[in-house]
Parts: structure tokens; sequence; C-alpha cells
């Protein structure tokens, strides 16, 4: 291996890129904000969902997120769905806003709403500020995509890419959240 | 998990509440429901609930997390709740 | 966590009402079933349903088993998949194709079937009963099952197995219930009879679990495709067996809360009277429920959610090559 990592990377980056703004968009993988998340949370939970496999959909913190979801701001926002992927809300000012249950892991839903602003830059050209609003704690937070933000989500985009084309899942790490996961079962089994 | 809802809203809307429950629990009397069942579908259930509730209303859930430390006696012509058979 | 079933065995109309499940019995009796709580019906009655009730069924994924007369268990309708995944199904499929991959599995699935048969018998054992010379055979016949090199042979392992462990059924069960041998297409004697329902039962709860993902039914590791019914159920059935329906069957007869009386004969074959049969179901959802300290998941689990465990065992199996690990009875 005598390329340095970072210039492939940027390569992988580039042809993302490329491809995401091809009007038949065929990408290496289709990233979606999901994604992301799962990539911060857990490499291997990403692994799962990226191959389709099934969870019990009735487990409880599921439901509460997607109430919490469904009923915060209801009013003063709109969703929207774009290139059948990225779904993102945006405010009555033009902000993008994300919606979280807890603040308790703070950086997957950032890092999700980064690349949202990401997505919205590189491939359709069009900037935006971020919103990162926590209704149960009641505070919002602005998150702006800057240089170094980019490059954090460039990274996490390669690293998706390595994950998800991986013959096999990442090893099996006890993290403290595994409890509330979806995919528990299937891991430990 | 044991789960009892109980229900007392104006007559009209009855019909809303029982509808819902059925879906989920058990109708064991005229505004009584039981179940046991899983900490998600009681979720579903206060979430379907929130989502119709009017001013008139008023419901009342009970649960444990431990359905085999619910006690319960039937007096007079009913069937235990629960039953697996029809 | 799976969801509960409901045995129907009353005769009357099985309808959609109130987007749930309403039951009218010919004896004037109304119901209504949650139908987002139960997860499989049982119809041991005479019902009649119409495609409304069907629709609903499938919407919520609620699986329904036909149970008959004569053999038990007639057929189920089995709802739409919630879980579309044609990647499972290649792989579960490429997974039987390869001969070392299916070995690999029906290897695992005939030791843990020959590990829960033994696990019963050293339950007696230490009981009353002498069966050193039968653990002893199901013993070999586990230790042979690493050295078989086709499925043929590996059935043969798995018949020798069995039948030391069916022969100590007439020392475990009071008299006067007998098995003598297994015989069954009709059942030949009431302990026949017993095994023959439960084991129909421990089928449809496989068939159930495995309809909750989206695994294909009909492939099976050690049973041949083409086989009558659901090849895999009958893979997951042999496992769960001597859990499920033996320990049923033992229970029900050794507290007599099952009598000769509750058996029809006909001209031929032995069957289970209807009230025998509730009985019967009443033990058998029981065990069900039960519940054991799950090693690995840190929690307790129901008897029911082993099998659905098992199923997303080889399920992950499959897909990722993590190792299959199939339920042996470690309690």
């Amino acid at each position: 291996m005598s390329e340095s990592p970072s210039y492939s990377k940027k390569d992988r980056i580039d042809d993302l890129i490329e491809r995401e703004r091809n009007p038949h968009r065929e990408p290496p993988v289709r990233i979606t904000g999901l994604m992301v998340q799962y990539y911060h949370v857990c490499r291997r939970e990403l692994w799962f969902m990226s191959r389709g496999i099934d969870i019990d959909r009735s487990t409880p913190n599921i439901q509460r997120g997607t109430h919490t979801d469904e009923t915060s701001y209801r009013d003063s926002r709109r969703s929207f769905t774009i290139d059948g992927r990225i779904a993102l809300d945006v405010l009555d000012d033009g902000d993008v806003m994300e919606v979280k249950v807890s603040s308790s892991l703070e950086k997957p839903p950032r890092m999700q709403l980064l690349y949202y602003l990401w997505y919205l830059d590189r491939i359709h050209g069009v900037e935006k500020s971020g919103v990162l609003a926590y209704p149960r704690e009641r505070s919002r937070e602005q998150v702006e995509l800057t240089e170094d933000t980019a490059i954090s989500v460039e990274e996490t985009l390669d690293g998706i890419i390595d994950v998800v084309e991986s013959d096999s899942p990442p090893p099996l790490e006890k993290k403290p959240y595994c409890d509330s996961c979806l995919y528990q079962d299937i891991c430990w089994l | 998990m044991f789960v009892l809802v109980t229900y007392d809203v104006p007559a009209e809307r009855t019909r809303i509440y029982r509808k819902l429950l059925r879906k989920h629990l058990e109708h064991i009397q005229y505004s009584v429901f039981y179940g046991d069942i899983t900490e998600g579908q009681l979720v579903t259930i206060q979430n379907e609930i929130h989502n119709v509730l009017d001013t008139d209303d008023s419901v009342y859930i009970f649960e444990s997390n431990v359905s085999a430390s619910v006690e319960c006696t039937v007096l007079g012509d009913a069937d235990e709740p629960g039953s697996k058979f029809t | 966590m799976p969801q509960d079933n409901h045995h129907i065995f009353a005769d009357g109309e099985l309808s959609r009402s109130e987007d749930t499940l309403r039951i009218d019995t010919l004896e004037g009796e109304t119901k209504y079933l949650p139908v987002e709580s139960v997860g499989t019906i049982y119809l041991h009655g005479q019902i009649d349903f119409n495609t409304r009730a069907l629709g609903l069924l499938n919407e919520h994924g609620t699986a329904v088993h036909v149970f008959g007369w004569k053999d038990y268990y007639k057929g189920s309708y089995l709802p739409k998949r919630q879980h579309q995944s044609g990647n499972t199904i290649v792989e579960q499929v490429r997974a039987y194709d390869d001969h070392e991959r299916r070995m690999r599995i029906a290897r695992s699935m005939i030791e843990a079937s020959i590990h829960n048969m033994r696990a019963n018998l050293k339950y007696y054992h230490t009981r009353d009963h002498d069966f050193g010379s039968e653990i002893q055979t199901l013993n070999q016949q586990r230790k042979r099952v690493g050295s078989v090199s086709d499925i043929e042979e590996l059935l043969g392992v798995e018949a020798t197995a069995r039948k030391a462990y069916y022969a100590c059924f007439d020392d475990i069960l009071r008299d006067p219930f007998e098995l003598t041998r297994r015989e069954y297409n009709p059942p030949s004697n009431e302990a026949n009879a017993l095994v023959s329902f439960l084991n129909a039962m421990v089928y449809t709860t496989c068939v159930s679990a495995i309809r909750n993902t989206a695994l294909d039914p009909t492939v099976g590791y050690v049973h041949q495709p083409g086989d009558r019914r659901f090849t895999l159920s009958l893979d997951l059935a042999d496992i769960f067996k001597p859990i499920l329906a033996d320990r049923v069957m033992f229970r029900v007869v050794n507290r007599q809360q099952l009598g000769i009386d509750d058996f029809e004969s006909e001209l031929e074959g032995c069957l289970l009277s209807e009230d025998g049969r509730l009985t019967v179901l009443e033990v058998y959802e029981e065990m069900l429920d039960q519940t054991v300290e799950h090693p690995r998941l840190k929690r307790k689990v129901s008897y029911k959610t082993l099998v659905q465990t098992d199923v997303y065992s080889l399920k992950k199996h499959v897909l990722t090559g993590e190792p299959y690990r199939p339920t042996e009875r470690w309690w």
C-alpha cells in the first residue's frame, strides 16, 4: 500500500460527490442520515442495517422516538425528502432542523444534521444553517457547515463506505447503550 | 407487563376509545381493558390516546412490570381475564 | 418478544370489526381479540372467515394455523412477510447449496437435538430412573455427528439417538400410558397420539417464529426440500421437541391431568378428544411462557422467545458467517 490513505479517501469522496450529482444517481453506497447516525453510535449496527437484517419493531425506544419526532414543532416546520433518501425538516426561517429525543448521545444527531448540510451544499449547491433541537430539554443549538465540520462529514462518509462494503460485520463490542439497541438480540445470540 | 386501562368520557366519544383499546387489550368490562403486553405496546397505546384526548376525557392506566405479581379475583358471572382460549 | 397465541375451539365466525378481530361463536358469545397483541391464532373448531378478516391478519402479520380432527395439523395461513429481504433468502439458499455450509448447520442442529433429548433423560435419571445406557448411547451419537460427511449419515445418527430416547418413554410415563414404539399416521395408541399432537404444536410454533423473520420456511438444512412440509420448521422443531413437547407430555401424564378417557379410539388409530386437547394446550402454553435467564442476552426470556432467538441466530449465521448457536438446554 504505497498510496497515502488520505489521498484515496479524497478520491473516494470526489467520486461520491460526482456520482451523486449525476441525474441518474449511482453512488457506491446510498448513504442516508440514519446511516450517519449509526456509524457514530455503533458500526456493527450500521452493517446490520445496511444488509437489511430485520429487527423487532415493538422495542420501546423506537416507538418513543417516533412519537416525539412526530409531535414536536409540528406547526412550524415542513418535511422534504431529497433524492429519495435525505429526509429533512425545514423551519419557517429556512434552517434545517433535526429533532432528538435526548442529548445523552450528542455526536450522532449532530453528524446527521451536518451530513444534510454537507449534502445540500456539495450536491445541490444550497447553503443552509442547521438547528439541533432537544424538545424534552427545551433546548436548541445552532449548527454550521465549516471547513472543519465538512472534513468530519467526509471522514464519516469514507468510514461508512468501508463498513458497508465489508463482507462481515465489525466485531462485537459491549457498549453502554447495547441494552436499548434494536439489534441487541441479533448481536449477542 | 400488566396493564389495566379505564376511561370516563362523554357518551359520544366512548366509541373512539373502545375501538382504540380493543386493538391492543382485552375488553373485560364496559370501560375497562386488560392486557399482558410489551412496554413498546404500552407506549403505542399512550401515544394513540394522546392523539384523541379531548378536554372532557379522563383515562387511567395502571401498570406493573411483573404480570405475575398482580393478583386477580373474579366474583360473579365473568371469566378470568387473559385466557388464550375461546 | 413474540406475541401471544390464541386458540379458538368454539365453532363460529372470525371477522373484522372496528379494526380488530371479532369472534362470534355458534353459542351466541361475542369476543374481541386484540389484533395488535395476538401473534398467532390456532383454529381447532369449525370457523368461517372472509377476505376482510384475512386482510386484517395480513396487515398485522398474524399467522393462522388450522388444526383438524384426524391428522391434527391441516395447514397455515401465513401473512405476507413484513420483512422483505431478497438478500436473506439468497444467503439462506447459498448456505443450503454449499455442501460444507449445509453440513455445518445441519450438524449443529442435530447436536442440539440430541443434547436436548439427553437433558430430558438426565433429568429423570436423577429421579428414580436408570437411563445410564441410553444416555451413553446419546453421548456416542452426539460425538459421531462431528465425523459424518453427508446428510444420510447424519440422519442415521439422529435416528439411532431418537430410538434410544423414545425407548425410555414407557419408563417415564405413568401407567397405563405406553409409547411401545413411535407410530403416526395414524397414532396407534394414547401416548403416540399425544406425541403427534404436541409435535404438531412445536412445528407450528417454529413456523410462526420463522415467519417473523425474512427467512424462508421451505428451505431447511437437515430435512430434504420436497418433503410435504416446511423443511426449516421441521429442522427447528427437532431441536425444540424435547424442551417443549416431551416435557409437556410427561407432565400431563404423570400429574394425571390427562387420563385414558381423554382419548377416542377410532377404527384405526387413537386421537385426543377435544377436552384432552384443551388440557394439553393449557400446559403447552404455560411451558411457552416459562422463563429462563439467558446467559448471553443477560435477561430472562420465555421458551417461546428461545424459539425466536434460535431463528435469529440462524439468520445471523447465514448473513454474516458468525456462529449459529442452536438452543441447547443449559438450565
